[in-house]
């Protein structure tokens, strides 16, 4: 619990800071509370950065709560919410909106994207809910064929469409809108799932254990693939796909608080929200006036992050 | 008294081929099952059948007089707990978070007191802070058993229990599983010295597929362990069979 307590105390510690640092150094604090909206310091801080302060909050928690529901749903410490396919089902439904020069708003056309990409994952897995690899294994097989089709719409698209589709497949907080529902519906799956952290536990030593000990693993399993696909549609709306967070976040955060989900999920989600808001505020303020995609920075952070886990010894094991 | 577990004309199958004929079985509270047959007879699937995790059979199989099939995850696991051959995965978790996942069926009813003996008199109390996969394999088969234990169903399905462990931990284990007299155990084993001396029944499953049941002493009879496992008869053999030491 005090574990918890800090990382909460850090997140809310890094909020501020990530307001008052930009492109041009850091602001002096008291911009923070002066009325005087008119500004410029107040104007940038409220209207641009705020927004993307909260998208990158939110961003982070959903996708790091679905890594680690991911996780545990395949019993695999390298699965990562995007093999799932939704991900590439959502980028791959918006890059053709804008292909075809739809001005269908991103998160409509990705959130239908990921909603059939979710449907076909169902279809092909539905019979196979207790034998998860098949599960896994048609998710793959889906996001490789997605992927496919973002490159060929990639290649045939304007050059100037092309570059900006790049930046947002790299994932880009830039053109953030002010939402407060994600951060509300990571509250409601990590307080909905935590109440069966003692099922969650049990799933990760296997399916078969789960379901001698007296889990519905079959209704489970279905749950957590719903669960995990709902979070990421709604991350992949908001930013477009964001790299590493998914699979990093729950690793450090083992590391912290240990490997109960009644720890573990408030844990994570918390974490996911520093790790993107950092990376964020690094990739806008870091090259200024050049803006970096916060998930290039996030993958960065992920190589040296696996770099050094692979120096220490724990984690999952397998017959 | 209804049986704890109860077959008529029980066919388990793999690949659709049934693995030995059908069986009528009861198994009442009190007695201790010795199951035994060569490698590939269906021992294993059998206990699978039993513990809800192979649903591919024919015939009827009822727990505690109700058919499995309308048993429901928790409620069977409250009646039968199963050791399985090998463990699928091993997280992160600490050996004390391991063997509390035993007892998830009971919720908040589940026995601390039984935890502790359990824990007790297996002697894994040295272990209990350590992470699960820092263990030894035979300390993770210990752990893996007691867990079996911990979920108390009158029900108990162990299969190849003693085969990682020394000679030690293997009479601590059987002089446990003794004591349980207000349980049912079935435990497949290769282990025909040992365990028979602490079996009340034994169930053979033949090579032609044919079984046999009954007391423990009329199953351990030579003649019927040799056409059971199918032994070819040489000097080394017919050597500790004269000895008892096999």
């Amino acid at each position: 619990m005090l574990r918890l307590g800090l990382i909460f105390v850090v997140l809310v510690m890094l909020v501020p800071a990530a307001l008052l640092w930009g492109g041009d150094g850091f602001s002096h604090p008291t911009v923070l509370w002066t009325s005087n909206t008119n500004h410029t310091t107040a104007a940038i801080i409220w209207q641009l950065r705020w927004p993307r302060v909260v998208t990158a909050v939110n961003v982070g928690a959903l996708l790091a709560v679905a890594g680690v529901v991911v996780q545990n749903l395949f019993k695999n410490p390298l699965a990562d919410p995007y093999i799932l396919g939704v991900s590439s089902g959502a980028a791959l439904s918006y890059l053709l909106a804008s292909a075809l020069g739809l001005t269908v708003p991103v998160m409509l056309a990705s959130l239908a994207g990921a909603a059939l990409a979710l449907f076909a994952l169902l279809v092909l897995s539905w019979r196979y809910l207790r034998h998860i690899e098949r599960v896994l294994l048609n998710g793959v097989m889906l996001s490789f064929g997605f992927s496919a089709l973002i490159s060929i719409i990639l290649v045939l698209s304007k050059q100037t469409l092309t570059q900006s589709l790049l930046f947002w497949l790299m994932g880009d907080l830039s053109h953030s809108p002010l939402r407060w529902w994600p951060l509300a519906l990571v509250i409601l799956v990590v307080l909905g799932l935590g109440r069966g952290w003692r099922e969650l536990d049990v799933l990760a030593r296997g399916n078969r254990f789960a379901e001698k000990t007296g889990v519905s693993v079959a209704a489970l399993n279905l749950t957590l693939l719903f669960t995990a696909a709902v979070l990421v549609a709604a991350a992949v709306s908001l930013s477009g796909p964001i790299g590493f967070v998914g699979l990093m976040v729950p690793h450090i955060s083992r590391q912290l608080v240990g490997f109960s989900h009644r720890y573990l999920l408030p844990a994570v989600a918390m974490n996911g929200a520093i790790v993107v808001l950092l990376a964020d505020t690094l990739a806008r303020s870091m090259a200024a006036p050049v803006q970096l995609p916060a998930g290039a920075i996030t993958a960065l952070l992920g190589v040296v992050f696996f770099m050094l886990l692979q120096r220490r010894k724990s984690g999952w094991q397998h017959f | 008294m209804a049986a704890l577990l109860k077959t008529r004309k029980l066919q388990v199958k793999r690949a659709h081929k049934a693995l030995f004929e059908p069986l009528d079985w009861h198994v009442q509270t009190g007695q201790f099952w010795l199951l035994a047959g060569a490698n590939g007879c269906g021992k294993s699937t059998l206990l699978e059948t039993v513990a809800g995790l192979h649903a591919d059979f024919t015939g009827d199989l009822e727990l505690a007089g109700r058919p499995l099939k309308h048993w429901r995850s928790r409620g069977r696991a409250r009646q039968v707990s199963y050791l399985p051959q090998s463990q699928e995965a091993t997280p992160p978790c600490s050996v004390a978070e391991a063997l509390h996942m035993g007892s998830y069926a009971w919720g908040s009813q589940a026995s601390e007191q039984w935890q502790q003996i359990v824990i007790q008199a297996l002697g894994l109390s040295a272990w209990l802070h350590r992470p699960l996969a820092h263990l030894s394999g035979g300390q993770r088969r210990a752990v893996e058993l007691a867990t079996s234990l911990i979920q108390d169903s009158p029900l108990l399905l162990l299969d190849e229990p003693l085969g990682q462990f020394d000679m030690a931990f293997r009479l601590r284990v059987l002089e446990f599983l003794r004591q349980q007299s207000h349980k049912a155990i079935i435990m497949a084993s290769h282990d025909l010295v040992l365990t028979p001396e602490y079996a009340t029944h034994g169930l053979l499953i033949f090579a032609d597929s044919h079984t046999r049941q009954g007391k423990i002493a009329d199953m351990m009879k030579p003649d019927q362990l040799m056409a059971l496992l199918d032994w070819p008869h040489t000097e080394t053999l017919n050597r500790l069979w004269e000895s008892r030491r096999l």
